[in-house]
């Protein structure tokens, strides 16, 4: 017996499953346009740049960009929106690299374990609180060299701005385990 | 004269002229393929945290996967049925690289890069799928398919180093937006090159039944290839995400990760030279059962020490497997296949090899194992499709020599049996009748009943595969068989019997 044209057939329903997967691929793109900077993101770029003024990091090689890793102080990491909002943010002045592990960042050979030639390691923590929010950041340098900074940001006219100076706390996160 | 000359020259090396026309796209495919990898370098893959991006990794990976599953059993059909269809998948799947990958170029250090990234390797495997599907509808001697895919093999290796040396040259001078931007140069020549792929092939003109293609390309052998190469695919998805993550998360730049994959696509080529020699010392199935050893004996050296340098090596061995193993491959399905030539008949298992490279990346993805663990356990798993093998491959031998000390009648009902218990009714009625023919020849039934039994199927095979009525009757004639042979002087010897003691 033939089966009506329009019955859901074995190939109807590839069809139908065909269009179905273009149509959540074509989501998952339009997804991606274009996202705006997430409030981390913000806070982040006012932090890194007090952190980093230009010409703070000399290159390796002067036709690179001196390369700025950031770890993440939080074990949940830092979402990948604010990471790629970051990277676009400095994308002419500095490479900016997030890690996995601080082994990526540093010269493991050496004793002192220092971070790469042309680049600073920081670390950076969650932001906590309501406008004023609070920021935990590591500096490091080497083993031996590594500081600690609780930043304190307000939200003035939609802008991010750092209230008084950084607090020195203790590092915790970017130095080596006892 | 030189005009004559020249095609002459194309053909004898490909050894067909209408897949000599396939080797212009292949190279310049490949070349782009080297681009677009080494574009990769100056994308946000390195800028961002593997852990970040996994879940997003994932989806793609998964939605890379379901349109294909999906698409594959419409593909070969549309290319068969089409004319000038293959053509026409080819050229979309190439263009569709050159548009992709245009778009990306301005986007690499955004979010846009997955998608777009993952939509090139879509196409990628749809080109794979077709191309590989085409071949054998293509070439005039059907023993020239190792061969020609050999060839094509190499051709696209060369492609890729020249791709890679072109990209890392542009990379120096200008920036990774320009590679892709050259790499989809590439791909748009490649496009307008598949433009000239001829549209009649000679599947069109063969006269060899469907219902044949399918029984010879779901024969024992061709199963067991396919499960040896999946594996291969599957190992091959699986090393290429975990230890670009191993070797991103542990600090190693990305020359070290490009170099890794120099090693494997080195010994892919080595292995284009390896495999026809390895063919003059053992069977097609021997090669990939080798073939898979030699990817579990590199996973446990690597996972002794995990090291770019063994890290390397286990990849240059997936490089070299895969090679020897797909012309194992390809020479299982050109002796047990040798009706198999439209592009249906090839899709089905080319994209059995495609999702399995899919399913083992998503594997990789979704464990994020430490190093050594990850190439532990992929070694463990290949080993374990290696012991399997052997095992039947002996099993195998030892049965082919007791069946020698079956008669010819007995081994076909036994054949019989098999594809009744497929449900191949009709298959089975009509090798149930080549028992009894054979046992009449030898006179051990009599002429008369078999000539009766064969014009009672020729009425169960004039019905057609689908009656219900002809697949009983089918059943019935087979019966029939059973009895005629075994009747008195068809029953084989007794087996021999042995006292306990």
């Amino acid at each position: 017996m033939e089966r009506p044209f329009f019955t859901a057939g074995p190939t109807l329903r590839r069809i139908r499953l065909t269009l179905a997967c273009s149509l959540l691929l074509a989501t998952a793109c339009s997804e991606e346009r274009a996202p705006s900077p997430t409030t981390e993101a913000q806070v982040y770029r006012v932090v890194v740049e007090h952190l980093l003024p230009s010409g703070s990091i000399e290159p390796a090689d002067d036709s690179e960009l001196p390369i700025v890793y950031i770890a993440a102080l939080d074990p949940d990491g830092i979402d990948l929106e604010s990471q790629v909002s970051l990277v676009d943010t400095y994308l002419d002045r500095y490479d900016i690299r997030f890690v996995d592990d601080i082994v990526e960042a540093v010269v493991s050979d050496e004793p002192e374990a220092p971070v790469r030639p042309g680049a600073a390691l920081i670390g950076l923590g969650p932001v906590v609180g309501d406008p004023p929010v609070e920021l935990r950041v590591e500096v490091y340098r080497s083993v031996d060299d590594v500081d600690g900074f609780r930043y304190l940001l307000e939200l003035e006219d939609g802008r991010w701005t750092i209230s008084g100076d950084p607090e020195p706390i203790e590092p915790e996160v970017l130095v080596p385990s006892p | 004269m030189t005009a004559r000359t020249r095609p002459r020259r194309r053909s004898t090396w490909l050894g067909d002229d209408a897949v000599a026309t396939l080797l212009p796209v292949q190279f310049f495919h490949s070349a782009g393929e080297a681009m677009f990898a080494v574009s990769l370098v100056g994308s946000l893959f390195f800028n961002v945290t593997v852990d970040a991006a996994q879940p997003r990794i994932l989806l793609y990976l998964a939605v890379t996967m379901a349109p294909f599953a999906v698409l594959a059993p419409l593909i070969g059909p549309f290319v068969d049925r089409l004319p000038g269809g293959h053509r026409w998948v080819l050229v979309v799947a190439i263009g569709s690289r050159a548009l992709v990958a245009l778009l990306l170029a301005s986007q690499l250090k955004t979010l846009l890069l997955y998608p777009y990234a993952f939509l090139i390797v879509v196409a990628a495997k749809v080109y794979t799928v077709s191309r590989n599907s085409l071949v054998p509808s293509m070439v005039d001697d059907r023993s020239h398919l190792v061969l020609v895919n050999s060839r094509l093999a190499r051709a696209g290796t060369v492609a890729g180093i020249v791709g890679a040396m072109v990209g890392l040259a542009i990379l120096d001078s200008s920036s990774a937006a320009w590679v892709l931007r050259a790499g989809a140069g590439s791909y748009a020549l490649g496009a307008l090159a598949a433009l000239r792929v001829p549209t009649t092939t000679h599947a069109a003109t063969h006269v060899a039944p469907a219902v044949v293609e399918t029984t010879e390309m779901h024969g024992p052998g061709v199963l067991s290839a396919l499960a040896a190469m999946s594996t291969l695919r599957m190992a091959t998805g699986f090393a290429f995400f975990h230890i670009g993550f191993s070797l991103k998360t542990g600090g190693h730049p990305a020359w070290v990760i490009g170099s890794v994959a120099a090693a494997s696509s080195t010994a892919a080529f080595l292995g284009t030279f390896v495999a026809p020699r390895l063919r003059r010392r053992v069977t097609e199935q021997q090669m990939l059962t080798m073939s898979l050893a030699l990817v579990a004996v590199a996973g446990v050296v690597t996972a002794l020490r995990f090291h770019p340098v063994t890290a390397a090596v286990v990849a240059a061995s997936l490089g070299m497997a895969g090679s020897v193993g797909r012309r194992g491959f390809d020479g299982v399905v050109q002796v047990e296949a040798p009706h198999a030539r439209r592009g249906q008949a090839y899709a089905g298992l080319e994209t059995r090899l495609e999702v399995a490279w899919v399913l083992g990346s998503i594997a990789a993805v979704l464990t994020r194992a430490p190093d050594w663990v990850g190439v532990l356990v992929l070694s463990g798993v290949v080993a374990i499709v290696v012991t399997e093998r052997v095992r039947t491959d002996r099993a195998e031998r030892r049965s082919t020599r007791e069946s020698d000390s079956v008669s010819l009648p007995h081994r076909l009902l036994a054949s019989a049996d098999a594809l009744a218990l497929r449900g191949d009714h009709q298959q089975a009625a009509l090798v149930g009748v080549a028992a009894v023919e054979a046992a009449a020849a030898t006179g051990l039934v009599p002429a008369e009943r078999a000539a009766d039994l064969r014009s009672r199927v020729r009425v169960v095979v004039d019905e057609g595969p689908t009656a219900d009525a002809a697949t009983g009757s089918a059943r019935e004639l087979l019966g029939v068989a059973h009895r005629l042979v075994n009747d008195g002087r068809g029953r084989p010897p007794e087996p021999e019997t042995r006292p306990i003691h």
